[in-house]
């Protein structure tokens, strides 16, 4: 026996729970087998392991864990007021993934969950099923809320069967929001006008401060560039912008840097917007994790946490002048406070 | 400090000897302490252990930073050897379970355990005991899901006539080291440094009694985010009169506000 390991926090993914209906899934099987030297534990639900009461988020956040299950309904929820619906009158997200592979200091996923685990629901045909019943009309249903849905593809192969989904029904839209490098995971599909890949990006003093395990922003920048380059449709989201006294030097460089990295033409759209929550989720922050992120001094609003007008309409206002040195105002969407 | 829960005086034994713990009187149970452990024997069963478990937390309070080792002797089947210790990763009683969290790196093997209330003479397909689930059900009231530790050594493979009070100190004496690594390395996990020093907390407490409630609450936040943002000593001067006006009050607090957030 060794006695002498040097104390560290488990890797990722040493342990699976699996829920017992799904541990004859072919899918189970081949995530079961990647993780072979994980511990396996069984278990009825999956609410009994991700729900439990006094689990500690950012421990977690250091030795995630994954677990297996079946989603029962809902299989859509409607999209939040936190985001851009793009006008669709139909605008949802799927819960098919909980919880995300990066630990991203100003998340919601953080103030929404109990838990940093993530659990994958690998009935995925069953959201398909529910999705139909809308596809009267266009339909735009964001795959990657709470999660990212192209970190864990590798192991999920989730974005992939959603895109073959959406080239079989055209009033189907499905934006992907990520902050990962892995478009080479999907680079061998078709494109299709109705998906948008959406990057998150940031300076990368911000991803080395609080975008804990993400790529950085050379490599995000090199996966756009394939995208765009192979035709998919990209958003670049500069959103959340964390506003700090570098907020000068920091954001007008970012937008230089991804404009001389892609062509502008070739940019679908650019989604500007600072840091807001709901304070419910934050005050959840407060209490579990030390970021300074949570303890801005905010204005709070119907709920809702802020830099206040004054502090947002200037990063607006600095980030779309500088934004329309290369794209058309047209092309830029902006979240503010209402 | 660790608080450690054993049923049987002889598994308490050899952590007596090891840890250097002295018997002590404050509870109506069998217990010893040092400064950083305190160890309560609870009795055989689920409750006695649930019992005890909680006038112990109760007694003490645990705080964020603090460990439970619950340790004992169980039965298990026969791909454990007599003497192996493991840790448990769901306990399982009647229809309930639990999953403490095991976030740290460690070389023994993880186990379901099921909590019953008669010795297990049946051979089961996993480890057996009588008091995990008491424990945990206690526990997970003053506890974080990874401060809580189920340190498990197989005495029986369902031969609860075969297990003595002599085999029992052998086997938990045997693992002694097993134990030390395990806790050190869950203690990796689990500490935490303090975000504020001693002096720093004194004077955030001198300035929050000249605010209300709400307004310390600001003024504390704002403390925080000077120390994660900044990550500098926190200095502040405390008004030299000794009340102030709400007028005074609010144009100090945002005067405090301003300068840590800046």
């Amino acid at each position: 026996m060794n006695h002498l390991l040097k104390p560290s926090h488990c890797d990722f993914f040493s342990h699976l729970y699996i829920e017992e209906s799904v541990k004859e899934e072919a899918l189970t099987w081949k995530i079961m087998q990647k993780f072979s030297n994980s511990k396996i534990i069984f278990i009825k639900h999956y609410k009994d392991v991700f729900n439990r009461p006094n689990q500690d988020f950012g421990v977690q956040s250091k030795s995630k864990n994954l677990i297996l299950a079946r989603r029962e309904a809902p299989f859509l929820y409607e999209g939040s007021y936190y985001s851009d619906g793009f006008e669709y009158e139909h605008f949802f997200y799927t819960p098919s993934i909980l919880g995300c592979l990066y630990d991203c200091e100003y998340c919601y996923l953080s103030g929404m969950y109990n838990s940093a685990n993530s659990v994958f629901f690998v009935n995925t045909g069953d959201f398909f099923d529910a999705v139909l019943t809308y596809l009267n009309k266009p339909t735009l249903i964001a795959i990657s809320y709470d999660t990212d849905t192209l970190a864990i593809e590798s192991l999920t192969s989730h974005t992939k069967e959603w895109i073959e989904f959406a080239q079989k029904h055209p009033n189907l839209h499905l934006e992907v929001r990520t902050k990962s490098a892995n478009f080479k995971s999907i680079k061998n599909l078709t494109c299709n006008d109705n998906i948008v890949l959406a990057w998150t990006l940031s300076p990368q003093k911000i991803i080395d401060l609080y975008e804990h395990k993400t790529p950085s922003l050379e490599k995000r920048l090199s996966s756009i560039k394939e995208a765009i380059d192979a035709g998919w449709r990209v958003r670049v989201c500069i959103d959340p912008v964390i506003y700090n006294e570098d907020f000068n030097e920091l954001y007008p460089p970012l937008i230089d840097k991804l404009f001389t990295t892609i062509d502008a033409e070739k940019l679908f759209q650019l989604t500007l917007g600072s840091f807001r929550m709901s304070s419910t989720h934050l005050k959840k922050i407060k209490k579990l994790r030390r970021s300074d992120i949570a303890f801005y001094p905010y204005e709070v609003k119907d709920n809702i946490v802020s830099y206040g007008k004054t502090i947002e309409q200037n990063i607006l206002h600095v980030m779309t002048e500088c934004a329309t040195k290369y794209i058309d105002k047209e092309r830029i969407r902006t979240w503010q406070l209402q | 400090m660790l608080y450690i829960i054993v049923a049987l005086s002889a598994e308490a034994r050899g952590l007596i000897d090891h840890f250097k713990l002295v018997r002590t009187y404050t509870l109506p149970y069998t217990m010893f302490e040092s400064e950083q452990i305190k160890l309560i024997v609870t009795g055989i069963g689920f409750d006695n252990a649930m019992m005890a478990t909680s006038a112990l937390l109760g007694h003490c309070s645990p705080s964020k930073t603090d460990m439970l080792l619950n340790l004992g002797i169980c039965a298990a089947p026969k791909n454990f050897e007599i003497g192996e210790a493991f840790l448990a990763h769901k306990i399982c009683y009647k229809d309930g379970f639990y999953f403490p969290d095991i976030l740290f790196e460690h070389s023994l093997k993880e186990s379901d355990i099921l909590s019953v209330d008669e010795p297990a003479s049946e051979i089961l397909n996993l480890p057996v005991d009588m008091e995990s689930y008491g424990v945990y059900k206690a526990a997970s009231r003053f506890f974080s899901t990874h401060q809580m530790l189920f340190f498990k050594v197989v005495s029986d493979h369902f031969e609860p006539e075969r297990v003595t009070k002599e085999l029992a100190i052998e086997l938990i004496f045997k693992n002694l080291n097993n134990l030390n690594a395990v806790l050190n390395s869950a203690e990796y996990v689990i500490k935490k440094d303090p975000l504020f020093t001693q002096e720093e907390k004194e004077r955030i407490n001198s300035i929050s009694n000249y605010l209300t409630k709400a307004q310390s609450d600001a003024f504390y936040d704002a403390c925080c985010y000077y120390k994660l943002h900044h990550k500098k000593p926190l200095h502040l001067s405390v008004p030299e009169k000794e009340k102030l006006s709400k007028k005074e009050r609010s144009d100090y607090l945002e005067s405090l506000i301003k300068t840590l957030t800046l």
